[in-house]
């Protein structure tokens, strides 16, 4: 059933609870996309498309963990965009430059940066939530453990793994650089 | 393990990306803006209700605002580029705020830049999006709006199925161009024009030319300003608020209020212009010109220097807006400081001598536009006293009649230069100093490769932008990524020009002269190649200079210590060395306009 063909009041309530969702989570899903696809135009398209998807489904219900949920729907959607970008076949081409859409300061060309999205992006899922929640969001063990629903034993060993993960895959990149 | 576990936390700790706190807030709302206009029909607004709660309290949303800098020195860039269209395309995705969608046979597929829509597809965009038709016309999509492309009964047809769109339409010859609506129909040939369709109903609103509107079997005729909606019921909405949704909306507006306050300061009292032929008689007047014989002229007009003290600036980074801008309205013509030159070139329908496309001819005016027109540095206008380069006067003139805008930029400009500054001008033709483009005895250097599209990455932002992604594969002679084409940049006191899959290049905006391609190498041969030179007194055009820096210019240095960079060779020994080309000079023909007399003008 379209939104239109809502009751006012159900229509009302329904936008009441989608503001409020959004108000309180944007900032969540927004940083987090960042963090994995290191631009902004990538982050802006997640935080839009998983609150769409929500306007579409008209349900502002998450369930008992909304944050986690779109912690998680941040994350996967990150990754799937980040892990896209490979060349597909040969396109026709076009002689120009297209107008650049923003004037705003280029995202900083960072090697290691570039280095460590590449990387992030071959983690699983799991091991990219914790490590944004850790290093992004400044969250503790215990933080981590609560919004993600396990516990902080489990969120200690995980990133060390994901730590020493990371590290190969850098030092791996980076020695084929060269 | 400890060392290593902890210079792997220090290099994620400053190197994983973290969001500046104003992009969160401004990318907030602007989505927050896409989401509540995703839902116009709902009986609350999402938009409505966010206004009032304050959330976006001051409609303060940190609108994008475009680089005119960037826009400006990427089109300086093109110039001298042939474009290449794709055969199967009726229109390209030039840029995309948000993820855009093509829609064809029942499957989505997520659009790139660059890429292609065919004839019967559809186009989704989730936020705003550009796409640019194969005539050069533009159409710009706001966020969740959705049409389609299809052959119309005499030209091309944008089905807008809902959303909002602004065409900035050609003017077409052979074939008309249709927006259609579910209920009304709009041609919109060599207009601007904005177009809705939502669930009650469609609105048409006309910022340029003069649209022609079906509805039915009834048929409207808008002028700019005007619009008209097929829900009788809807309220009219201004249309400078419609288009408050354009990427364009802004830098328009600002370069709009800079030039109308630049004429409120710098235009005087208007006086007539035309002598009826009877007084003319009865004074003895010989007649000024040929023009102003044969030609309308202006009725009354306004024409007053400039205080040199206080020639008014464009917007940061615009072209126009501030002293040599120019723009016409129906029966009004407005120029804003501009030189005697630069008026003359105007009237004479040139454009400025560097330019080797269309015959050095302008591509002339539409109304309401604001032109920056550079100044006229005395190479297509010759001769006359120094001060035609330098003094600026501010011309306001009205026409009697409805002329249009070629006849008032043109013939009536011309006349009333004659009257006023009792110029007398004419065209010659002289063959001026020009190159030939061949191959180098030693051989063809550069080589031949293809640009690979890179669907996720979004637009560049800027000239260096694309010139350092494509650096490192172009040296190397390999496969490129898109964005596709020639881009320069500064390296040191350098210039790098480098091609990711890029034709035969293209000198003559570097030289500042004709040069001939006679290479024999085919027009669809792509390179991967760059090209780095010194510029000197030989690399006069355009491209030929490095741009100031911000704040007077785009950042076009790609050098963290531009000091250090040695220089390159010059631009001659460069293409041969590095490119395996071989610049041999010639001769070719260009048009001028000889200063034969020219007074200062009496005041009005």
């Amino acid at each position: 059933m379209p939104i239109a063909a809502l009751s006012q009041a159900a229509g009302d309530a329904l936008a009441n609870d989608f503001e409020a969702l959004f108000r309180e989570h944007y900032e969540l899903v927004y940083r987090t996309a960042y963090s994995v696809t290191g631009n902004r135009h990538d982050a802006e398209d997640v935080l839009q498309t998983i609150f769409l998807r929500l306007l579409r489904r008209q349900s502002a219900n998450l369930g008992s963990n909304p944050p986690g949920y779109l912690y998680r729907a941040a994350i996967n959607l990150s990754l799937n965009i980040v892990r896209s970008r490979r060349p597909q076949g040969p396109e026709e081409e076009l002689e120009r430059l297209p107008a650049p859409p923003e004037p705003a300061a280029p995202e900083p060309d960072d090697p290691i940066r570039r280095a460590l999205i590449d990387a992030i992006a071959q983690l699983k899922p799991r091991a990219v939530e914790i490590l944004i929640l850790h290093y992004e969001h400044d969250y503790s063990d215990a933080q981590i453990a609560r919004m993600l629903g396990t516990s902080r034993g489990t969120i200690a060993v995980t990133l060390y793994r994901t730590r020493a993960r990371l590290k190969k895959l850098l030092t791996r990149t980076m020695t084929e650089t060269r | 393990m400890k060392p290593d576990q902890n210079s792997i936390d220090e290099m994620i700790e400053r190197h994983l990306p973290s969001a500046p706190p104003h992009h969160v807030e401004a990318a907030g709302i602007r989505v927050w803006q896409r989401l509540s206009n995703a839902n116009p029909s709902a009986a609350t607004p999402l938009e409505a209700r966010l206004h009032a709660s304050g959330w976006t309290a001051g409609r303060s949303a940190p609108r994008t605002i475009v680089s005119y800098a960037a826009v400006a020195a990427l089109i300086v860039l093109a110039v001298g580029l042939a474009i290449v269209w794709p055969s199967a395309g009726v229109a390209v995705l030039e840029a995309a705020d948000s993820s855009v969608y093509r829609v064809a046979n029942g499957t989505t597929e997520r659009l790139a830049p660059g890429q292609a829509i065919g004839r019967g597809e559809g186009v989704r965009a989730d936020g705003g999006a550009v796409l640019r038709l194969a005539d050069g016309s533009h159409v710009e999509m706001r966020s969740m709006s959705e049409l389609s492309f299809e052959r119309g009964d005499d030209g091309l047809g944008i089905r807008l199925q809902n959303g909002s769109i602004i065409v900035s339409a050609a003017m077409r010859e052979a074939e008309r161009l249709y927006v259609k609506t579910k209920d009304m129909t709009a041609s919109v040939a060599g207009t601007v024009a904005l177009v809705n369709a939502e669930n009650n109903g469609s609105r048409v609103g006309v910022i340029k030319g003069e649209v022609q509107v079906r509805e039915g079997t009834v048929e409207t005729r808008l002028r700019p300003g005007e619009q008209v909606a097929t829900n009788r019921t809807a309220p009219p909405r201004p249309l400078s608020e419609e288009v408050g949704w354009s990427r364009q909306a802004d830098p328009l507006r600002a370069i709009l209020a800079t030039f109308q306050k630049g004429m409120e300061i710098s235009a005087g009292p208007m006086t007539k212009v035309a002598v009826p032929a009877a007084a003319q008689q009865a004074t003895g007047a010989a007649p000024a010109s040929r023009a102003a014989d044969a030609t309308q002229e202006f009725e009354e007009a306004s024409v007053r220097p400039c205080d040199p003290d206080n020639i008014p600036e464009p917007p940061a980074g615009a072209r126009g807006g501030g002293a040599n801008s120019f723009q016409m309205t129906p029966g009004r013509t407005h120029a804003l400081c501009m030189t005697v030159a630069t008026l003359i070139r105007t009237a004479y329908g040139y454009a400025p001598a560097f330019a080797f496309t269309n015959n050095g001819r302008a591509r002339g005016f539409n109304y309401n536009n604001v032109y920056g027109l550079g100044v006229e540095d005395g190479r297509r206008v010759r001769g006359g006293p120094d001060w035609v380069l330098s003094e600026r006067y501010t011309i306001d003139a009205v026409a009697a009649d409805a002329s249009d805008a070629a006849t008032m930029s043109g013939s009536m400009l011309r006349a009333l230069l004659e009257k006023r500054f009792h110029l007398q001008a004419h065209v010659e033709t002289e063959q001026i100093p020009a190159f030939d483009l061949i191959i180098a005895p030693g051989g063809l250097k550069m080589k031949e490769g293809t640009c690979t599209p890179d669907p996720s990455a979004p637009p560049p932002r800027s000239t260096n932008d694309v010139v350092r992604k494509n650096l490192d594969a172009a040296r190397r002679g390999a496969t490129t990524a898109a964005p596709c084409g020639l881009a320069l940049a500064a390296n040191g006191p350098n210039i790098l020009e480098v091609s990711a899959g890029a034709g035969v290049p293209p000198f003559n905006g570097v030289l500042g002269v004709p040069v001939t391609d006679r290479t024999g190498i085919p027009t669809t041969a792509r390179f991967n190649y760059v090209l780095e030179f010194s510029p000197d007194d030989t690399t006069s055009g355009p491209l030929g200079r490095i741009l100031p820096g911000p704040p007077n210019g785009p950042d076009v240095q790609i050098s963290s210590d531009p000091g250090a960079v040695p220089r390159a060779p010059n631009i001659f020994t460069a293409i041969e060395e590095q490119l395996g080309l071989k610049l041999v000079p010639s001769r070719a023909p260009q048009e001028f306009i000889l200063i034969d007399h020219v007074e200062r003008p009496a005041a009005n």
